[in-house]
């Protein structure tokens, strides 16, 4: 395990860098992001440990950032003041461009994977706006009228986008469709919908929608996403089968969830980051044999709403205060992963030796 | 919704995306929201005037430079008459007159040309032809009026029963016919002669209509309010009218009629029931005349004003009160507000607002209260956090985990709950004299954000009910293993092996 402390800062977001496994950007903020400036660390992983190769200061919170996937010197920030920049490794101090249209605090940005032209970034104004970095204004925005807390492009398509925001609910965009009344939205999925009834269970109870905060597409099987959020519940939903409810939930943080990642290297694996002040490691069952005793389990308890077979395979729980952000590395062993919180801390781990 | 998923089916299918792309979005922002009369008032297109001394030619009665040839369309089909009858459209004499104006007429080969494959048509259209010109049209007429009738009649194909009912045109869908038959070259000039006096006619029938409708709606429109002159007070929408008529009586009598204002604020106050979208306005437009309209110290004029703020205040809470919370709404203050309300009417009732006799919006003003709002701002936003701070810690107190007792947020929390922490402009200063160990950048510049109490909600924290009987650590934490790195890999170079599975050595350089 490796450390680097991030004084004066509390992190938000750590993402590796798609083209090198030994750097990794860290967005932060001075007193947890109430009131004060933000921080953008560039990080690189040494023999000698974690050393920060560089940083940007801005003068609102950072709350979240996205390497460039077209360059390797580049990354974006979600500011506090509405504001979304881009930051040059090669520059000394002040971002290449910065985009402000967005009314309220960003708190994500993304860039998209297949075609690595456009990005885009989602905000509480409630609208997701999908910009270019060449140009001075965004190119679309869709509303979704709530907190927007988190927005991606799918890592299979180039115009397909989800996000989840505060009213509980997961949606789906789809750019090739026309921007008539429904804004390109295609489906819109209630979170908080209990799985459909089963055989040999008593019926879910219905629960209250709760805020959303976090989603992520799966990497391997393309219409597969997970979401969590306020209901400390993992869910995964397959938008081919909308209305089916979920697919697997995955229950055990004790507070709300604030970031989830699939693995890069297995299908079935995510990684959570709660305000418990854990990182865990689970799956959700999808597996061959991976869920084979939790299944029984769950029989046992059907009043829970633990479905699909995904268990809790291992915990972090080394950060002192809430984590906000984890991250996978691309390369090398499958495992490695990052992981920051407001304890000023980000720490680099090996998932394998938390898991049982 | 399937289909979008899986991609594009058909070539039609994209074209029909293509074309049915809502673009009222785009067109709201190159307005720029203006309202749409200003924008065509105050910026004339490129061609603007050009046609204006040929109208006013027109109206006046007088055959001006260019020559009005109406006839023309029916008796020398233009070159494109075989694309005129396949756009399926009613004649538009409006687009004919401007074809009009600006050809002359077609030479006679042309026409014969065209004759030739219109001649050779199914003998459907001729019959009908025969039957719809039975009345006026004789037998020795009927080469030659063929022979005019050609487009015309593919016209009618399309727009039968309407063609027939405009008298306009009935008139001239048989005499003109009949002269056709003596020569082309004459017929041509009497049908001009002719059919500038039957448009004038025409042209005049429909301009008393216009001003018949005209004046039906400003009797109805009067009907409730008769004794006021002005037609623009008139068109207002009620609350408005009775806000301006408060407003005009101030205005023309200064003060001196006091009791006359508070009878109408009766009024108004009694029609607080009207629609929401009104309230704003009449909310902007009080409030700029208590500021400008209202001067006087006598008790009268006081009371006046005491009366008027607590309107003013009462329906500020019941717009407040039915704006969905956390929304900024901004209609109550701001600089601009008074000049989006005279932007929001139209143009003709924007002079009654900047007259000289009322006082121009000037700014200073309102920015005097958004500072006032502004130097507010800190202590409800600490009272806020603090209540927020407050909710928190309730929501956590079960926790009892070493962690969460230790945890440095929560201890500034409960600072900010109990007021040892308060946000100050654009910095957290500390009010206790004990020393702060809570506050981890003091040097660091704050800048104040609307984030805080946002950031604090508690709704991003679950609520969990835990007895407080049970106090162990709510987290099984693992004990550090202090072995980790053994079995982790700890030099960082790039695999070889990964790297040339991933491919990315290229990238890096």
């Amino acid at each position: 395990m490796l450390e680097f402390r991030t004084q004066g800062f509390n992190g938000y977001s750590v993402k590796y860098s798609p083209f090198f496994d030994s750097r990794i950007a860290v967005a932060a903020s001075a007193n947890f992001g109430l009131v004060g400036n933000g921080r953008v660390y560039i990080l690189g992983l040494t023999p000698n440990g974690i050393v920060a190769e560089k940083y940007f200061d801005t003068q609102d919170s950072l709350f979240d950032t996205t390497w460039s996937e077209t360059n390797e010197h580049q990354l974006l920030t979600a500011g506090g003041d509405g504001s979304v920049k881009l930051f040059d490794i090669n520059l000394s101090e002040f971002p290449v461009q910065s985009w402000t249209e967005h009314a309220r605090e960003v708190f994500s940005v993304h860039w998209n994977l297949v075609s690595k032209d456009t990005f885009l970034s989602s905000s509480w104004d409630g609208t997701i706006k999908i910009w270019n970095p060449n140009t001075a204004n965004s190119l679309t925005t869709l509303p979704t009228h709530s907190c927007t807390y988190s927005a991606q492009f799918s890592p299979h398509s180039p115009t397909i986008l989800s996000s989840v925001s505060s009213d509980s609910h997961l949606r789906i965009f789809d750019l090739r469709t026309p921007a008539s009344a429904s804004n390109h939205l295609t489906l819109n999925i209630p979170i908080h919908t209990p799985p459909k009834p089963r055989m040999g269970a008593a019926a879910p109870v219905g629960i209250p929608p709760s805020e959303a905060l976090t989603h992520d597409w799966n990497k391997y099987r393309d219409t597969i996403i997970a979401t969590a959020g306020v209901d400390r519940l993992i869910r995964t939903f397959d938008i081919r089968a909308p209305a089916q409810g979920p697919i697997a939930v995955l229950a055990g943080h004790e507070y709300a969830v604030r970031r989830i990642t699939w693995s890069p290297h297995l299908s079935d694996i995510l990684l959570s980051a709660s305000y418990d002040m854990t990182c865990r490691v689970w799956t959700d069952g999808s597996a061959m044999g991976a869920g084979g005793p939790a299944k029984q389990e769950n029989m046992l308890e059907a009043q829970n709403m633990i479905l699909g077979g995904g268990r809790e395979m291992g915990r972090m729980g080394r950060h002192t205060e809430f984590v906000t952000g984890v991250d996978w590395c691309l390369f090398g062993a499958e495992g490695w992963c990052a992981s920051t919180g407001w304890d000023e801390r980000v720490l680099v781990w090996d998932c394998r030796a938390i898991m049982q | 919704m399937a289909d979008s998923l899986c991609g594009p089916s058909n070539a039609l299918q994209n074209f029909q995306k293509h074309t049915s792309v809502d673009r009222t979005l785009q067109q709201d922002r190159l307005t720029s929201r203006q309202s749409p009369i200003q924008g065509f008032r105050s910026a004339p297109g490129p061609n603007a005037g050009i046609l204006d001394p040929e109208f006013d030619a027109f109206q006046a009665g007088r055959s001006g430079p260019p020559p009005l040839q109406h006839g023309l369309p029916f008796h020398s089909p233009p070159a494109v008459a075989p694309q005129f009858a396949q756009v399926p459209q009613t004649p538009d004499w409006a687009s004919d007159f401007q074809r009009l104006n600006i050809s002359h007429p077609q030479p006679l080969p042309i026409q014969q040309h065209r004759s030739q494959p219109a001649s050779s048509a199914p003998a459907a259209w001729h019959k009908n032809f025969l039957r719809q010109q039975a009345p006026a049209a004789q037998a020795p007429i009927q080469q030659q009026s063929m022979f005019g009738g050609i487009p015309r009649q593919t016209t009618m194909g399309w727009t039968g029963p309407s063609f027939q009912h405009t008298s306009t045109y009935g008139v001239m869908g048989g005499v003109p016919l009949s002269e056709t038959a003596q020569g082309k070259q004459r017929v041509e000039e009497d049908v001009s002669l002719y059919d500038d006096a039957a448009f004038e006619r025409a042209f005049e029938q429909a301009h008393r209509d216009a001003m018949l409708e005209v004046d039906e709606q400003w009797k109805y429109e009067a009907l409730p309010r008769q004794g006021d002159e002005d037609p623009v007070l008139r068109s207002l929408p009620e609350p408005l009218y009775l806000m301006m008529k408060i407003a005009e009586t101030a205005r023309q009598n200064g003060l001196t009629s006091t009791g006359d204002l508070l009878d109408r604020l009766e009024m108004l106050e009694q029609t607080t029931q009207i629609g929401h979208e009104c309230l704003p306005v009449v909310v902007q437009g009080l409030k700029y005349w208590l500021d400008h309209g209202v001067t006087g110290q006598d008790p009268a004029s006081k009371a006046f004003v005491e009366n008027l703020e607590g309107l003013l205040q009462s329906l500020n809470e019941r717009i407040m009160s039915e704006y969905p919370l956390q929304t900024q709404t901004g209609v109550l203050n701001g600089p601009q507000s008074w000049q989006e309300f005279v932007n929001s009417l139209p143009l003709q009732d924007r002079s009654l607002y900047t007259r000289d006799s009322l006082p121009a919006p000037d700014t200073h003003q309102p920015v005097e209260e958004q500072q006032k709002t502004e130097q507010q701002f800190p202590r409800n936003d600490n009272d806020e956090l603090a209540v927020t701070a407050g909710k928190l810690l309730e929501r956590v107190a079960d926790n009892q985990s070493e962690k969460f007792q230790k945890s440095q947020f929560l201890e500034l929390m409960r600072r900010l709950r109990d007021r040892e922490v308060v946000v100050q402009g654009d910095k957290m200063v500390e009010v206790s004299s004990t020393p702060c160990s809570t506050s981890p950048t003091p040097a660091s510049v704050f800048t104040p954000t609307g984030n805080a109490s946002a950031s604090l909600s508690p709704n991003a924290y679950a609520s969990r009910s835990r007895s407080p009987a049970v106090p162990a650590p709510a987290t099984v934490i693992p004990d550090v293993d202090r072995s980790i790195l053994d079995h982790a890999a700890t030099d960082f170079e790039l695999p070889v092996d990964s790297e040339q599975e991933f491919g990315v050595g290229g990238k890096d350089v």
